[in-house]
């Protein structure tokens, strides 16, 4: 497998990505400023479940989903098993179905909100079984996922274009 | 049984199940008993770090240049206020140098070298936060280049907001006083109820509804008044006596109606906030 910088565009673009929702997420909520809500981004989400619907054959999506994984994961909470185990288990299901899901902006965007929904539960599950956070089902709903899917349709409104072609026109280690 | 093993798919999730559940019990444990992250985990934060660091100065440029816009607009009105204040700042200039004065020269006759209340500050900005809702944790741009250690309290404008849980070479994660984390450490607090007597507790939680944090293992709470200022005591050995959490709002009955929740307003806003002070004690802890 050679290196060549055209293969790690989308992984750079994905992590750098990661890194903006952090700094879009602390900005946004500032300014929003409604008590304690903060506004949750995830614009890595958006692209990472793109780069699985359009290429669901590659099988190094895998890899690259447990190396995100685990940066986001050591940037944002200082512990393994969010990000890592959640990416490579999604890259798995998206394999899985994304042959039956139609190549339209609409079906796209319902698989990445089903994601966005998942990605709430999961934290949900795991912030709450391992102490990290308490976090009640009124908070899950009205903190997590209603604002998580108001920003995720924005968000992918905005950047579906730029995702998929950036996908097409370099893909991760495929000619 | 026999059954059961021949299910190759159903036998695989469950070793997989038990092998996630294991790594985050194992990193969560890690994370909240080490007192510093590990290489790799320094490296890769502080290398992300850069990239935050340039990716947020437009940023903050233009979110700033919005905020002075705002604030020249309240110029006029917020001029006239300082005005007033002008005189009684001068006079209280003056009493606090020779109080300081007085307190060394006691310190001196009792041959104290540190107090409790003396502490140096850092002051950082806050270039990212975790994007999801409920981990309460900020990022500032200060690490242990500049003498931050974990555990310590850390400011924004005049009340505390949290604590340092993660120091890279160029970064820190400060957990907000906020948390729901079970595992985060408690301040110790206390209030002064009258000339001779203080209340002393923990801030054990935060009530999102009211936005006030809640007091709680008080031993007595006779004699608190709203209003009553509530600082951190400097016990446990972590931060130093005298940062201000906020003023008692409320007295309330826990959920099961036995003990009395002290409520505190906070002093700042913990939800906006872009510049901190991280809290040095000269004491050094247990």
């Amino acid at each position: 497998m050679t290196i060549k910088f055209k293969y790690w565009i989308v992984p750079i673009a994905l992590l750098f990505s990661g890194i903006l929702d952090g700094m879009f997420s602390y900005h946004l909520s500032s300014i929003v400023n409604s008590g304690s809500l903060i506004v949750p981004v995830n614009l890595m989400l958006i692209g990472f479940v793109l780069l699985n619907l359009v290429y669901d054959d590659n099988v190094l999506h895998i890899y690259l989903a447990f190396g995100l994984g685990l940066i986001l994961d050591l940037l944002y909470l200082g512990f393994v098993g969010a990000n890592f185990l959640f990416l490579p288990l999604m890259t798995f299901v998206i394999r899985l179905i994304a042959k039956a899901i139609p190549t339209t902006f609409f079906d796209r965007l319902m698989t990445v909100l089903i994601v966005d929904v998942l990605w709430n539960l999961y934290q949900f599950f795991i912030f709450n079984f391992f102490g990290v956070a308490s976090i009640g089902v009124k908070s899950l709903f009205f903190e997590g996922i209603l604002p998580s899917v108001i920003v995720t349709i924005v968000l992918f409104s905005l950047t579906y274009n730029f995702w998929v072609n950036l996908i097409i026109k370099y893909p991760f280690y495929r000619d | 049984m026999k059954k059961f093993l021949r299910n190759k798919k159903l036998l695989v999730t469950l070793v997989v199940l038990v092998l996630s559940l294991t790594l985050i019990t194992v990193s969560v444990t890690w994370k909240n008993t080490s007192d510093s992250p590990n290489f790799v985990q320094k490296i890769s934060n502080d290398t992300v770090a850069i990239v935050s660091k340039v990716v947020n100065w437009p940023i903050s440029a233009i979110k700033g240049g919005a905020a002075t816009v705002a604030d020249l607009m309240d110029t006029y009105e917020e001029n006239n206020h300082l005005k007033k204040k002008i005189d009684d700042l001068a006079q209280t200039k003056v009493r606090n140098t020779n109080l300081e004065d007085e307190n060394q020269q006691l310190k001196d006759t009792l041959k104290m070298k540190e107090t409790l209340t003396d502490y140096d500050m850092v002051v950082g900005s806050v270039i990212s936060r975790s994007p999801n809702s409920w981990s309460d944790i900020v990022i500032i741009d200060q690490g242990s280049n500049s003498g931050i250690k974990k555990n310590m309290a850390v400011m924004a404008g005049n009340g505390l907001i949290g604590r340092i849980v993660e120091v890279n070479h160029t970064t820190s994660k400060v957990e907000l006083i906020t948390t729901t984390n079970k595992s985060a450490s408690r301040f110790a607090v206390e209030g002064k109820v009258n000339d001779k007597d203080y209340i002393h507790g923990i801030i054990n939680s935060y009530e999102d509804k009211t936005g006030n944090l809640l007091l709680s293992q008080v031993e007595d709470e006779k004699g608190v008044k709203n209003g009553t200022k509530i600082y951190t005591s400097g016990l446990g050995g972590q931060s130093p006596k005298g940062l201000l959490v906020g003023t008692v709002k409320k007295i309330s009955k826990d959920s099961f109606g036995l003990s009395n929740v002290v409520q505190i307003k906070p002093a700042t806003n913990l939800n906006n906030f872009s510049v901190v002070s991280v809290i040095i004690r000269k004491v050094a802890g247990e």
